[in-house]
């Protein structure tokens, strides 16, 4: 009899989801699917609009990275009106977009990731959220947690007015630059995010690694790797997409819109989410190795496809995880490490640009030229954006192609829940924590399910159904269930 | 006195309401004292079979955000409005109906063709609501034929609109709602974006509309003066307008004001007021035409947040029921 396990909603992520795992005769695990529910339809109804809206109406693809979409939509209206921003546009993006990663990752490793670490993935449910991380860290320590992830939001409002859904890209440059007193209190800031990435860095070698070394290098899968690199070094603004091969061998190489001859999307009818494949490699389905086109973006992917970071400590913490785990790295788990390295880059950077009294300068807008097609990519804190668009000789949008971080992942993530379902699922026995162990699985993309759905509206929650060999629904479980089969 | 039960849901949404609540900081902490929260999919590891297991209205304050756009959208509210004393209507998805109601413009077939067949999609596939693989079927949730707002599916007793609610606004709703001191529209304002917006507004009469990106904005003045479209006029101002504050036009994501229904109507006569006036009597019907022509998608720009809950709502005609 084929069972079927469903957990739903999967939690501590930005989405809504479901987890379908089906059983075989002997109540091993056959195959689980993750399914995205939900979509909004971006695509067609940004079709009519005015350009100089897409930056604030594609950040509400997702609340979580509006940064990421707010810069990816400027920079395809900077490519559209064949417009180059002044240097000191550039770099108040930059500090910009530094601010939101920072964050951003501060947000994933502590409030949605580390509950599983620091408080257990065995621990009561109850407590397995960042008020349980704050219990066992100290209201001190937890205290810090929330205000350096506010420090990060505050560069961003400083900018954009707005934390969430910020308005300060237009085509040619950027709405605001920063007063003298602004520029001194990031300057004040970046001391401590410097110091607070540092800190991070040591939870994670010392509560992380130190506990769940095993954990954390098992479950590998052998893709290729995708990320943004400048002079060869992981970059989140601008650069060349590098693309490296299972070994961590350059494959492929593209910006703007070559990435059409690299990039192919696969649809499944079970899912909203998209599934996207190297186009020369091919699509042969939920399968890892040089023969497949799945690839993986993010944190990891970026570090895999760089040959280093642009900061020194952050080269420092580089050299050291790939001197811990050999390289590429193809555990799953090393997302969180590699997330943490890329905290320290950005604070690193936040304080070299607070540095720069160009951040001060009204030289921030250039004249435009005549509306045309324009292509914007960034690395999101999930991985590799783009925004494609053609626009009318009115400056409507006629066309919109979004390729979205978290979509970029979708089969790996698909991959790695099933892995981590054969594994933790043990003869269809459902134990507390054995579930959570597979929500592991996904959370450590930090999947935006939000975003990877933005065709529809997007939801993630997870639930596991049984079903019998007939291909029948016998029941519906969860993880509160406990040691009910 | 016991202490409050609270739980957040996230329907068709974006998240940016959830960073909203983490965006008050340490005050969360502050609220997490006076108040459980039993229900948070997207911070918290409960699971539906626990909510179905709560007792009727045993939630004090369900604060919903995002937009009902699928089946289990829908299924989902109702089930968390049994739950709950006081549902919240939070953000201007759920309180207005929000930027994904522009789908309305569309028929869910049109939305899904054109995601599923782009220049980098193969084949010609798309998502279905049940779907056979090797071990079983799947099932998806059904898009409704378009955005509705919450309260057209089960009765809200409070609404937060802001895409997202900032900070000054929760640090003022949330004990607001826990004492029992607020009333339902308490958390939209009366004044409008302009009535508290910094810049220095002349009600300048102005010949045509021009795109940001043509414009050199002065940061001190009006940008609605300076010919750029911002939805200040139009749009409720309880965010202390930070958008104008940092050059940037209003985008109306706050909705109308208090005790208005159509915030694109109000925008509609705004503007007619001050665009392309110079000595209106000697301007001619073409000259007038054209100025008007100058203002490009009204549509999506005046109705961005709040379509589903104008007085257009959905594109009628070529949908069926």
């Amino acid at each position: 009899m084929t069972e079927k396990i469903t957990i739903d909603p999967i939690t501590r992520l930005e989405g809504h989801g479901k987890i379908e795992i089906f059983l075989d005769d002997d109540r091993e695990v056959k195959n689980a699917y993750l399914q995205v529910p939900e979509f909004k339809g971006f695509e067609q109804f940004c079709r009519g609009r005015r350009a100089e809206d897409m930056p604030t109406i594609t950040s509400r693809i997702c609340g979580v990275c509006p940064v990421a979409h707010h810069l990816a939509s400027t920079k395809a209206l900077d490519d559209a009106f064949n417009v180059t921003p002044p240097e000191p546009a550039v770099k108040l993006r930059e500090l910009f977009y530094n601010a939101y990663i920072y964050a951003d990752h501060l947000l994933h490793f502590y409030y949605l990731a580390s509950p599983d670490f620091i408080v257990g993935v065995d621990a009561p449910r109850e407590a397995r959220n960042i008020l349980g991380v704050i219990e066992q860290v100290g209201l001190d320590i937890g205290k810090q947690v929330i205000r350096q992830r506010g420090n990060g939001q505050r560069i961003i409002r400083m900018l954009g007015g707005k934390a969430v859904h910020p308005s300060f890209g237009i085509a040619g440059g950027v709405s605001k630059s920063l007063s003298g007193e602004e520029r001194t209190e990031v300057t004040e800031l970046a001391e401590g995010m410097v110091d607070f990435a540092s800190f991070t860095l040591d939870v994670f070698r010392e509560q992380v690694l130190a506990n769940y070394e095993d954990v954390i290098t098992a479950d590998a899968l052998e893709t290729y790797s995708m990320g943004l690199t400048e002079d060869g070094n992981v970059s989140h603004t601008g650069g060349v997409v590098n693309v490296v091969d299972p070994d961590g061998e350059d494959f492929a190489s593209f910006s703007g819109p070559d990435y059409m001859d690299v990039i192919r999307e696969h649809v499944e009818p079970w899912s909203y989410m998209k599934f996207p494949y190297l186009k020369e490699v091919g699509w042969q389905g939920f399968t890892d190795g040089p023969d497949s086109g799945v690839y993986r973006v993010g944190p990891l992917g970026r570090l895999n496809a760089a040959r280093g970071m642009k900061t020194e400590l952050a080269q420092q913490h580089y050299d050291e995880m790939y001197e811990t785990l050999g390289r590429p790295v193809h555990s799953t788990l090393a997302y969180h490490w590699a997330r943490l390295i890329e905290v320290m880059q950005s604070a690193e950077l936040i304080r070299q640009l607070s540095q720069d009294d160009m951040l001060e300068s009204d030289d921030i807008r250039a004249e435009v030229g005549e509306p045309g097609n324009g292509v914007g990519i960034v690395e999101a804190a999930r991985g590799t954006l783009i925004h494609d668009y053609e626009l009318d000789e009115k400056g409507l949008m006629n066309n919109v192609n979004l390729i979205v971080a978290t979509t970029h992942n979708a089969a790996p993530i698909s991959m790695s829940v099933r892995d981590a379902a054969r594994k933790y699922v043990d003869g269809g026995d459902v134990k507390p924590g054995m579930l959570n162990s597979v929500e592991r699985a996904f959370r450590a993309y930090d999947p935006c399910l939000a975003c990877a759905t933005h065709s529809l509206t997007g939801e993630t929650p997870l639930k596991i159904n049984i079903y019998d060999a007939n291909h029948t629904k016998i029941e519906e479980l969860s993880q509160n269930l406990g040691g009910k089969p | 006195m016991s202490k409050a039960k609270i739980g957040f849901y996230w329907c068709g949404a974006c998240g940016g309401c959830e960073i909203a609540v983490l965006d008050i900081d340490e005050m969360l902490l502050e609220v997490a004292e006076q108040a459980d929260i039993v229900f948070w999919p997207c911070a918290m590891d409960p699971k539906y079979e626990d909510l179905e297991e709560m007792e009727d209205d045993s939630i004090d304050f369900m604060f919903i955000n995002g937009s009902i756009r699928n089946e289990e959208n829908r299924e989902m509210v109702r089930l968390l409005r049994r739950k709950a004393k006081n549902v919240v209507a939070f953000g201007s998805c759920s309180s207005i109906g929000g930027l994904f109601g522009l789908g309305n413009l569309y028929t869910k077939e049109q939305l899904l063709d054109t995601a599923y067949h782009t220049r980098s999609t193969d084949g010609d596939v798309t998502p279905q609501k049940e779907s056979q693989v090797d071990e079983g079927t799947l099932e998806l949730p059904d898009l409704l034929h378009h955005v509705v707002r919450l309260d057209e599916v089960i009765d809200v007793d409070y609404y937060i609109p802001g895409c997202p609610p900032l900070p000054n606004q929760l640090e003022e709703a949330f004990p607001a709602l826990l004492d029992g001191s607020a009333e339902k529209y308490d958390f939209i304002s009366r004044k409008s974006v302009c009535d508290v917006c910094p810049l220095e507004r002349e009600e300048k009469r102005i010949e045509r509309l021009r795109p940001i990106q043509e414009v050199e904005l002065d940061p001190d003045r009006c940008i609605l003066d300076q010919g750029v479209l911002c939805m200040g006029p139009a749009t409720a101002g309880m965010c202390d307008a930070p958008c104008p504050s940092v050059g940037y036009p209003c985008i109306g994501c706050n909705g109308p004001v208090r005790g208005v229904k159509d915030q694109g109507a109000r925008m509609a006569s705004a503007l007619a007021s001050v665009i392309g006036i110079e000595g209106e009597g000697r301007k001619t019907e073409e000259e007038i035409r054209e100025a008007m022509a100058s203002v490009l998608d009204p549509t999506g720009a005046f109705y961005r947040f709040s379509l589903p809950s104008s007085m257009l709502r959905y594109r009628r005609g070529d949908i069926d029921d």
